[in-house]
């Protein structure tokens, strides 16, 4: 239905869990949520055409997104806990924190102090830092020098792609990789990566300026309202039984759908008997780290 | 002389055949009720023959219906008001009520008279089988207007202050009568014609709510247009504990004094074989054997409303696995210790799907499934959160929906639906539009690449650096 369905790949993972090829997922019936989201679970600058299904993460945006005049909604839960359910956690060594600096998306820019944040980094960490920017920010050579300069491994996960270009299937993959790598997670805003990171077994930090975004929405309250209303996953050590709560009703990690219930949800077909074996436990080819 | 005329007979008449109102009171739930009957027994007011005692004594007004049965039963024709002249009754039955009981010949009696009447022709200790219609009983709340049949020639009762209106007040009135009433049952769907009986006591016993709830549901199918579905009404009139006092209809079973106390061996005392106890049990109560837990339609609704998915699907995958898997889920009952109790033989899964489905969307209930086209789209989904692919074709034909009710919802329902089809369409117009403009772009560049030496090595040369830039 919408472009932003393709973004960071996430039909792609859905259409693998479904036990589809995972390279062509074909077109959702209804709006995938694709970010964490403080609103109704839609982004704010993206048609909506009323009546259409509304696929959301967790039960608690779901209950907003009602409260907010929204029906056509169904909990599906983020397409990142679908490959997590795919790629159980191999176990490996973990070390460091990947650390995400809040980043606008296309067409936004951030302004504040990196030059602050990355002694805050540096004087909270304990171990190595990969620093993971956002494409905008990655392909800027003196943001990625001055993260460089401190000593950070700097990384990007890859393209959101939008318009059905630049479109980027392993993308999570690419993510998921990275952050099992990592003992910890942090940002200095509570976002996407830090629920990834901690449903990936990181214990997660959320601490340092959290930065102003052009053009910001304060709409469903901003910063102060994350902050009040998820306490648990704020500051340099949180205590990680509730934040991995949090995470899992965040993500919809505890209510995600039998393959078969996603493709009618979806409005998918379903596959070809050659590939319709046990779709949601097929074993998935490692990702690979950049 | 058979049959004998005792006053006020009407020679052009007949109750039983249905055609001057709703026929005789019938119906197998009345059996057990009937079988029970001993000792010199009057039945007054038109019951269907074929579920009465053979020794039984009938009183009938209309001549038709005396002559017809004349040559199965005594039969005394005419109005109660000359029964007098008989000795009294052992038992006197009167499952119609009062209502039916008086000839046009003679004004219509109140109530109070009528039951007076009836009582003097029952002798002390003697056993009173006497039917009641509820005039705010669910048939009548679901019912559309209709016109008064030949029978209601002075169509009083609802009006008739002497007539005790409630549950409350007819148990009351015959109490003060001098009559113990051993049980009261509750007739559904309709107290002319009831498919089941259960005991009131049952009918407020929360341990057995799904026990009922599935007994009345699977007993009030409605046969006509209706204002809204009545098996929705009667499981809501259960859950609100008000089911007894919403009965379309009673039946008491009662003792005149003086008469020994009533128990399970008193003739009279008569109870549906299937809510007897099954033992000795210190619980001895109306509710009998009749199994605890509630039905697997109540545990899928609760779920659905509470958005409790991951239980939604626990639910309906226990029940698809299951032999249980054609059995309605308004018709299966979940015991406390998480077995499946079938009340009803099994059809298919895709029917026992489809009539949940059904279920949900006629009910008029908040949902959780986003846009379903339909209950066969509904009974996919649910097949599939129970992990199973359904064959379409298997899903059966929606059954008619007669409550107006639910045409009003689909009214509103086709006219949302109408305008978010328009938007939609409107929304792809815009978006073949962009598309058509992508691909004239993209074929003019084609077309330009694909004549032009130059041009193909500035495009090289604009892809090597976009990658540059990227990495």
């Amino acid at each position: 239905m919408h472009h932003a369905n393709h973004y960071y790949g996430h039909s792609h993972v859905l259409a693998r869990y479904c036990g589809l090829p995972g390279a062509d997922p074909p077109r959702i019936r209804g709006y995938l949520q694709h970010g964490w989201n403080i609103g109704d679970g839609l982004a704010a600058d993206h048609e909506f055409v009323d009546g259409t299904p509304v696929l959301l993460w967790s039960e608690r945006t779901r209950r907003r997104a009602w409260s907010l005049g929204r029906r056509e909604t169904y909990v599906v839960g983020a397409p990142w806990a679908y490959l997590l359910e795919m790629q159980p956690d191999p176990g490996a060594e973990r070390e460091g924190t990947i650390w995400y600096p809040f980043h606008g998306w296309e067409g936004q820019h951030v302004l504040g102090d990196h030059g602050r944040l990355i002694d805050q980094i540096t004087a909270t960490e304990p171990g190595p830092v990969t620093v993971c920017l956002y494409w905008q920010e990655f392909r800027d050579p003196s943001v990625r020098r001055r993260y460089a300069e401190a000593g950070f491994r700097v990384i990007c996960h890859g393209y959101r792609g939008g318009q059905w270009q630049d479109l980027d299937p392993q993308f999570l993959d690419r993510q998921l990789a990275e952050q099992r790598r990592h003992r910890r997670v942090a940002s200095n805003r509570l976002c996407s990566a830090v629920f990834y990171g901690v449903l990936a077994g990181c214990e997660p930090a959320v601490y340092g300026d959290p930065m102003t975004l052009e053009n910001e929405s304060m709409t469903y309250g901003g910063q102060a309202r994350i902050r009040r209303q998820w306490p648990e996953l704020h500051g340099e050590q949180v205590e990680l039984a509730a934040a991995r709560a949090t995470v899992t009703a965040e993500l919809g990690a505890d209510r995600l759908l039998p393959a078969a219930e996603l493709r009618r949800v979806l409005g998918w077909a379903a596959p070809q008997p050659a590939s319709a074996a046990s779709p949601a436990r097929v074993a998935q080819p490692a990702s690979v780290a950049r | 002389m058979n049959p004998r005329l005792i006053g006020g007979e009407m020679l052009l008449w007949s109750d039983l055949d249905g055609a001057h109102g709703p026929g005789p009171v019938r119906g197998d739930a009345l059996a057990p009720l009937l079988d029970a009957v001993t000792g010199r027994t009057l039945v007054a007011g038109p019951h269907d023959p074929e579920l009465l005692p053979g020794d039984a004594t009938l009183l009938l007004r209309g001549l038709v219906d005396a002559e017809r049965l004349a040559d199965r039963f005594p039969v005394l024709c005419g109005s109660p008001g000359k029964l007098a002249a008989d000795p009294p009754w052992d038992t006197v039955v009167a499952l119609d009520g009062l209502d039916r009981l008086g000839s046009a010949e003679d004004p219509q009696l109140p109530w109070n008279e009528a039951f007076e009447q009836l009582l003097a022709a029952l002798r002390p200790g003697g056993t009173l089988l006497l039917g009641m219609e509820n005039f705010l009983g669910l048939h009548r709340l679901v019912a559309l207007p209709g016109a008064p049949s030949d029978s209601e020639w002075t169509p009083v009762a609802a009006y008739d202050e002497t007539r005790p209106a409630g549950l409350a007040a007819v148990r009351a009135r015959l109490r003060a009568a001098g009559l113990t009433i051993s049980r009261t049952y509750a007739a559904f769907p309709s107290p002319v014609a009831p498919a089941t009986l259960l005991d009131a006591e049952l009918l407020a016993d929360r341990d057995r709510r799904g026990y009922v709830e599935a007994v009345l549901s699977g007993a009030s199918t409605p046969v006509d247009d209706v204002l809204t579905d009545p098996r929705r009404l009667a499981i809501d009139a259960v859950r609100h504990g008000m089911a007894a006092d919403l009965a379309p209809g009673w039946i008491f079973v009662a003792h005149k004094s003086p008469a020994p106390p009533p128990s399970d061996t008193q003739p009279g005392d008569t109870r549906p074989a299937d809510t007897r106890p099954a033992d000795n049990s210190a619980r001895d109560t109306p509710a009998g054997d009749a199994p605890s837990g509630r039905t697997l339609e109540d545990l899928l609704l609760c779920a659905a409303l509470e958005r409790d998915l991951p239980a939604l699907r626990t639910l309906l995958a226990a029940w698809q696995s299951s032999p249980e898997a054609g059995v309605p889920a308004g018709q299966l009952l979940v015991t406390p210790d998480r077995r499946h109790l079938a009340l009803t033989p099994a059809g298919t899964p895709e029917a026992a799907l489809h009539a949940f489905a059904v279920a949900v969307l006629s009910g008029g209930f908040a949902h959780p499934w986003p846009a379903p086209a339909g209950p066969a789209d509904l009974t996919l989904t649910l097949a599939a959160m129970a992990g199973a692919e359904l064959d379409p074709a298997a899903i059966p034909a929606q059954p008619p929906r007669p409550s107006l009710r639910d045409l009003f919802a689909d009214r509103d329902r086709l006219t949302r639906e109408l305008a978010q089809a328009r938007a939609r369409h409107d929304f792809y117009e815009r978006t073949i539009a962009d598309r058509d403009l992508a691909l004239r772009q993209a074929r003019q560049i084609n077309a330009l690449l694909s004549t032009t030496k130059p041009a193909r090595a500035l495009l090289a040369t604009a892809r090597w650096t976009v990658r540059r830039i990227r990495h």
